[in-house]
């Protein structure tokens, strides 16, 4: 408690210091702009591209953002929890529950250094099975001399004839997929799970070896999206499904301002408080504000080559969960 | 499993990609019900991924609403031909019974090889998703029928027959699913005392007809409006 007051004194100087500064440094509080960042989003060429609001090269932007992740891995998942008020977990739910995955689905998770998704997809397998067993009870009853069964008979019946689903978990950052191998261990996770360090604009796996691609809160920190997006797009099966969960653009403007006074004034101070990191913070607020909004982001998801693009808004476009499908 | 080669798929359309795993889903509908493993599972037999399903965001509905177009346009067809064969001495105005039983008996079979999971189907048609494509479709099932069975009214009536003829309809449907006689005997005799109701029906209405005007229609709009006190001029 001692220490997070000592936190608190150093970090208010700060505080007031920053008080009117992200207004005036952002330029995409202003809609104007919002179509020269998507540009400058998905044009490869020329080697400048944004560090939050910083302007910086390629590669000291991977190589910033490797640094943010690298500080942050320990306290990651204590912070969403802060910072989002726990709504960052409803969302991941929502978002494998609306990719409904079937046994024997193959998911790449990009940028799922500490597990969220590949844990919730893997119970959803497991809490689907279940499921399945109850649906089979009704009909098995309809004939009242086959039930109860003998034991043989349900070995018989027991599948095997599905291939196990699995999911590979795939990083940039070493210590991300650290922090996401202990909490495995800790849930007894050995099974179904990759674990695999590698970069989203050349991803270390096969053509047309995946059936899901998913990418949660991790788009807007790879350096060329575009070209993430192409490599997304290679390693699906035909018929696959990409998914994306980000941050995205809010467009009711009451809870907008509401939204830009907590990400400047709030997170960054949290950020100092609970994580003693008050510049990741910041660039993540900063670089929600860079990515290109709803609409942007679905056309560059089509460039990629993907067919039925669809988006859907999470709390007021707080979060968008954005799908395509190869065809 | 059935694999397209690369030629194909430059030729086969984003629908008819979904028409196809559509239809290699319904072999899956008595085994899996009007769900989302059904369309999965029909997408694996057609050679992609199961998670494809997420490409019909309504999962069992949408496979609904397929099967459904489909069984109408299948009707359709039947119907235009036999229209064809017995170019129609039908009276001007008035509907076969014979006509209007064939095509609605040949309707209700169509549902038979999914009749265990019908019910399932029922019950997703009243879902918000799903009720507003539901009565579309059923629309134009009854509108065809009549249709082709040969009603060429003009006035009001084109509402009255379409909707007792949509209860007669959905009545069956109700009908064939907890029936268990032979070949749905019992169904098809129901079928026919209702179409009987039906032309009755038509027949008493032909008769009101010839009394009422519709000088008496205006007259009970405005005593309504008296008694509603909604007709004051001044206002």
């Amino acid at each position: 408690m001692a220490a997070s007051w000592r936190n608190l004194a150093r970090i208010l100087p700060q505080l007031v210091r920053s008080k009117f500064v992200p207004y005036r440094k952002c330029p995409s509080l202003d809609l104007r702009f919002a179509s020269s960042q998507a540009s400058s989003f998905s044009s490869d060429e020329g080697d400048k591209t944004h560090f939050g609001f910083e302007d910086v090269s390629k590669e000291e932007k991977t190589r910033k953002v490797h640094e943010v992740f690298t500080n942050v891995a320990d306290k990651y998942d204590m912070m969403n929890d802060a910072m989002s008020m726990g709504i960052h977990r409803i969302w991941k739910d929502y978002f494998i529950q609306k990719l409904s995955p079937t046994q024997g689905t193959k998911l790449l998770d990009v940028a799922g250094g500490t597990g969220d998704i590949a844990f919730r997809f893997l119970d959803y397998m497991k809490y689907q099975d279940s499921l399945q067993l109850s649906w089979n009870i009704p009909s098995r009853m309809k004939s009242p001399e086959g039930w109860p069964r003998s034991p043989s008979e349900i070995e018989e019946e027991s599948p095997t004839e599905e291939e196990d689903s699995h999911v590979t978990v795939c990083d940039i950052n070493r210590s991300m997929l650290e922090v996401g191998q202990k909490r495995a261990a800790q849930r007894g996770l050995f099974e179904g799970i990759d674990w695999v360090e590698g970069n989203a604009e050349e991803l270390p796996f096969e053509s047309d070896s995946m059936d899901v691609y998913t990418i949660a809160f991790g788009i807007r920190n790879v350096t060329r999206v575009q070209k993430a997006l192409d490599e997304a797009y290679r390693v699906l099966k035909p018929g696959g499904r990409f998914m994306c969960l980000e941050f995205s653009e809010v467009q009711n403007p009451v809870i907008k301002s509401a939204y830009d006074l907590y990400s400047f004034q709030v997170i960054p101070a949290l950020g100092q408080i609970l994580a003693g990191d008050w510049n990741s913070y910041q660039y993540l607020v900063e670089s929600i504000r860079k990515f290109p909004s709803q609409e942007e982001f679905a056309y560059m998801i089509e460039e990629a080559g993907f067919a039925c693009v669809t988006v859907e808004n999470l709390t007021g476009g707080i979060a968008a969960i954005h799908s395509g499908f190869k065809l | 499993m059935v694999n397209h080669n690369q030629h194909e798929e430059e030729t086969v359309t984003e629908d008819e990609l979904k028409r196809n795993i559509l239809n290699s889903a319904l072999h899956f509908v008595p085994t899996h019900g009007w769900s989302i493993t059904a369309i999965a599972e029909g997408a694996k037999h057609y050679g992609y991924p199961g998670v494809a399903h997420g490409l019909f965001p309504r999962g069992g509905g949408d496979l609904m609403h397929h099967f459904v177009r489909q069984c109408n346009s299948e009707l359709s067809q039947h119907l235009k031909t036999v229209q064809s064969h017995t170019e129609t001495s039908h009276e001007k105005d008035r509907m076969s019974k014979a006509t209007l039983k064939d095509a609605l008996e040949m309707r209700l079979r169509m549902l038979i090889p999914y009749l265990e999971h019908w019910p399932q189907a029922m019950t997703l048609t009243a879902l918000p998703a799903n009720i507003q494509e539901h009565f579309r479709n059923l629309y134009r099932l009854i509108d065809d029928v009549c249709f082709h069975a040969g009603d060429r009214s003009v006035d009001f009536s084109w509402y009255t027959r379409r909707l007792s003829l949509l209860a007669v309809y959905k009545s069956c449907e109700l009908h064939i699913i907890q029936d268990e006689s032979h070949d749905f005997q019992e169904t098809w005799e129901f079928l026919d005392r209702r179409l009987d109701d039906f032309t009755t029906a038509g027949q008493i209405k032909e008769d009101i007809d010839r009394f009422v005007n519709p000088e008496f229609f205006s007259s009970v709009y405005n005593v309504g409006r008296n008694l509603l006190g909604v007709n004051d001029q001044r206002r």
